[in-house]
C-alpha cells in the first residue's frame, strides 16, 4: 500500500465513522485545534466539579471549559455559579488559587473586586478616576450560562440552544447511576487530585475511555507483571482473559460511551476486587457483595448485576472507571495545545461506606490505577503523538473497524450495544458526534 | 525539624549522605530490588499532592495522609511497582529511561526511638528519555531512617514533596 502526504482533506473526509476510518491528522493539527477549543468545548456540557467539593457557601474549585479557565463558587443559598476566571478589565485570572474558600475574589493587577456570583462590587477610585461613571452592574464577570448537576457532578455550558443536562447525558445517566446512585448518599471525593501533564492529544485518552477495552490486554500487560506472586508461581488473571468474557459495550449518539463491563449475572465474578491480589481488594470486594442487594432495591437488578465495574466517557472530556479492582476514579482531560493535555484524576466513593472500606480504597488507588496502570497509558499516548509527527503519518487512515455492524439494541441495556467487550463503535461514535460540533454552526441536535 | 548542627556527629552525617548516595546509585542503575531492600518491612513511602492555595490556607498546600496522593505504598506494593519497573512489558521503562538522582543538604537529627533519625534532603532528578524527553523534579524528601539488627540504616517512612502542582512529565514510573 502507498501512502502520500494529504493536508486537503475535508473534516468530513479525515472522519469516515462509517468505515471506520481517522485521518491522522486530526490529533495534530493547530487549526483543528482552535476548532476545538470554539465549536466544540463552549457547547458541550463539561464537567466542572463535584458537589461534595463545594459543600460551603464560598467554596470555590478553579477549572477549565477547553482553554478557558473556568471559577466554580457555591452560592449563599446553596446554589452553584460557574464563572469566566478573567478579570472584565485586563483580562487577569481573578483566582489564581486551585481551591479554598472566599467570600470575594479582587484582581490583583487594579484591585477589581467581584462577590461570589461574580457581580463587580468595588473598584479603586470609582469617584476620582471614573468619575462615576462605571457602571458595576455591566461589569460582572462572565456567567457561565448553563450549569446543572447531576447526582453530584456540576456540569457547565455556554450554548443556549444545547439541551438540559439530562437530555445530553440521555441513557449515559442509567450507567452513571452505577457509580453514583449505588446507595443513600451519593457519593464524595477524596482530598486531593491528579494532574498529569500528558504528551498527545486529548482525544486520544477520551476515545480510549469512551471505547477502548483492547489496549488493556497489551498497554497493561505489566500489571499481571506486578501482581504476580511467585511464591505461588502464578499470575492473576490478566485483562487478556477479561476481555473474552460475556459482556456489553455501550455508547451513545451523543458521543458517551463504556468500553466493556461484564455481565455478573453470568456466572462471572465481580472485577471490583480480586482477595488473591490484596486484602484491601478483597475488603471492596466483600463491600461490594455486601451492599449488592440495596444496590439492586435503589437500581435494580440489572444494574446491580451488570454495568457496575467499568470505564466510561461523557462527551467530550470527563471519564471514569468505577469499581474496578478496589477503587473508582473520575477523570478530566483538560487540552493545552493539540499535542499536550492535562490528565485530571480524583478518586470518588460512596459516602455511605464504612471508614475501614473507604481506606482500603484509597490504598487500592494509590496502587491500581493510578499506581501501576496510568504509567504505561502515558508512554503509549506520547508515542502516539510522535509516531504521528510528519505529513505522511498525519495522512494515515487510521483503522477503527473493529467489530462493524455488530451494534444494535439490547433488551436490558439502554444506548447502542455491543454484545462484546471489546469493540470500537463507542469510538466510531464518539468521532461522529465530535464532527458534528465541529461542523455545525448552531447546536448540533440529533434527529 | 529544628535541627542544631551540634547533635550531628559528622560519622553520622557521613554514614547517612552516603546511604543515600548509594541509594541514588542502585536507582540509578536500575537495581530496584536491591533498592526495595533498604526499605524496613513496615514503611510508607508517600508523595502528596500539591494544591495552589490561598496564602490563608496555605496549611493546607500539601494533601493529608488517606488523601489523594502520587505515591502511598507499603512494601508490598512498593514492591509491585520494583516486580513492574523489572517486567519486560512495562512499556514506561521499556527502553529504559536515563535517570540521574542528586541528593544534598542532608539534615539529620535524633528521632524519638534510639537507633532512629529523622533526615531531610533535597533532591533533583534528571530523566532522559527516549530521543529527546527531558523531565527534572526537584522536591524533599523527610525520612524517618532506622536502625535494623545488623545496624544498617533502613528507611521506615519516607515523605516526598516534589515541587510541581500539575505533575509535568508524563508519568512518574521512577522513584525518588
Amino acid at each position: 500500500m502507498s501512502f502520500r502526504v494529504n493536508t486537503a482533506e475535508s473534516l468530513e473526509q479525515m472522519v469516515d465513522w462509517e468505515h471506520g476510518l481517522i485521518t491522522g491528522r486530526i490529533f495534530t493539527d493547530d487549526e483543528i485545534y482552535k476548532q476545538e477549543a470554539e465549536k466544540l468545548f463552549p457547547r458541550a456540557w463539561i464537567y466542572l466539579a463535584h458537589e461534595d467539593q463545594l459543600k460551603n457557601y464560598g467554596d470555590f474549585l478553579t477549572t477549565y471549559i477547553g482553554a478557558d479557565r473556568i471559577l466554580v463558587v457555591r452560592q449563599r443559598d446553596g446554589s452553584i455559579k460557574a464563572l469566566l476566571n478573567a478579570c472584565r478589565h485586563r483580562g487577569m485570572t481573578v483566582c489564581r488559587a486551585d481551591l479554598g474558600n472566599a467570600k470575594s475574589f479582587l484582581c490583583s493587577f487594579h484591585g477589581w473586586t467581584y462577590d461570589s456570583a461574580g457581580n463587580l462590587i468595588s473598584a479603586p477610585h470609582l469617584d476620582s478616576a471614573y468619575h462615576g461613571q462605571l457602571d458595576k452592574s455591566q461589569w460582572g464577570l462572565v456567567v457561565v450560562p448553563r450549569v446543572e448537576t447531576y447526582k453530584g457532578l456540576i456540569f457547565g455550558c455556554f450554548a443556549p440552544d444545547a439541551p438540559s443536562l439530562l437530555n445530553y447525558l440521555g441513557e449515559m445517566a442509567w450507567y452513571l447511576d452505577c457509580l453514583l446512585d449505588r446507595r443513600e448518599g451519593g457519593t464524595e471525593i477524596i482530598g486531593g487530585v491528579h494532574k498529569m501533564r500528558t504528551r498527545g492529544n486529548w482525544k486520544l485518552a477520551a476515545e480510549q475511555f469512551a471505547g477502548d477495552n483492547y489496549h488493556a490486554i497489551m498497554t497493561h500487560v505489566s500489571v499481571r507483571d506486578a501482581w504476580a506472586d511467585p511464591q505461588a508461581h502464578k499470575a492473576p488473571a490478566g485483562f487478556s482473559t477479561v476481555m473474552t468474557l460475556p459482556g456489553r459495550q455501550f455508547s451513545s449518539r451523543q458521543g458517551h460511551g463504556m468500553p466493556g463491563f461484564l455481565l455478573k449475572n453470568s456466572g462471572v465474578p465481580s472485577f471490583s476486587g480480586d482477595p488473591s491480589i490484596s486484602e484491601d481488594q478483597g475488603i471492596v470486594a466483600d463491600y461490594y457483595k455486601s451492599t449488592r442487594n440495596e444496590v439492586a432495591n435503589r437500581l435494580g437488578a440489572d444494574r446491580a448485576d451488570g454495568p457496575a465495574d467499568g470505564a466510561g466517557l461523557v462527551f467530550p472530556n470527563f471519564a471514569f472507571l468505577s469499581g474496578v479492582l478496589g477503587s473508582s476514579t473520575i477523570a478530566v482531560f483538560q487540552p493545552k495545545g493539540p499535542h499536550l493535555f492535562d490528565h485530571w484524576r480524583w478518586g470518588i466513593m460512596d459516602k455511605a461506606a464504612p471508614k475501614a472500606v473507604k481506606e482500603a480504597m484509597v490504598r487500592c488507588l494509590h496502587v491500581w490505577p493510578i499506581g501501576v496502570a496510568d504509567a504505561d497509558d502515558g508512554e503509549n499516548w506520547g508515542g502516539i503523538q510522535a509516531g504521528l509527527g510528519g505529513p505522511m503519518a498525519q495522512s494515515l487512515k487510521l483503522n477503527y473497524q473493529m467489530g462493524m455492524g455488530t451494534e444494535g439494541a439490547d433488551p436490558v441495556y439502554p444506548g447502542t450495544v455491543v454484545p462484546n467487550m471489546t469493540c470500537e463503535f463507542a469510538q466510531r461514535q464518539f468521532y461522529r458526534r465530535w464532527l458534528e460540533y465541529m461542523t455545525s454552526e448552531s447546536w448540533p441536535a440529533i434527529d | 525539624m529544628g535541627i542544631k548542627a551540634t547533635k550531628v556527629t559528622p560519622d553520622l552525617q557521613l554514614e547517612v549522605e552516603q546511604f543515600y548516595y548509594h541509594e541514588a546509585e542502585l536507582l540509578d542503575d536500575h537495581r530496584y530490588g536491591e533498592w526495595l531492600d533498604l526499605f524496613a518491612g513496615d514503611a510508607h513511602y508517600w508523595m502528596p499532592t500539591r494544591a495552589n492555595r490561598l496564602l490563608r490556607e496555605d496549611d493546607q498546600e500539601a494533601t493529608a495522609h488517606g488523601e489523594f496522593a502520587l505515591f502511598d505504598d507499603n512494601k508490598k506494593t512498593l514492591g509491585w511497582r520494583v516486580k513492574q519497573m523489572e517486567s519486560l512489558t512495562h512499556w514506561a521503562e521499556n527502553p529504559r529511561s536515563r535517570t540521574r538522582h542528586l541528593v544534598s543538604n542532608v539534615r539529620i537529627a535524633p528521632a524519638k526511638s534510639a537507633g532512629e533519625y529523622e533526615a531531610k534532603s533535597n533532591f533533583i532528578c534528571y530523566r532522559n528519555r527516549l530521543s529527546d524527553e527531558v523531565d527534572i523534579w526537584v522536591g524533599e524528601r523527610t525520612d524517618l531512617l532506622r536502625r535494623d539488627d545488623e545496624q544498617e540504616l533502613r528507611i521506615a517512612r519516607r515523605k516526598i514533596l516534589l515541587d510541581q502542582n500539575v505533575v509535568l512529565s508524563k508519568n512518574l514510573s521512577v522513584f525518588f
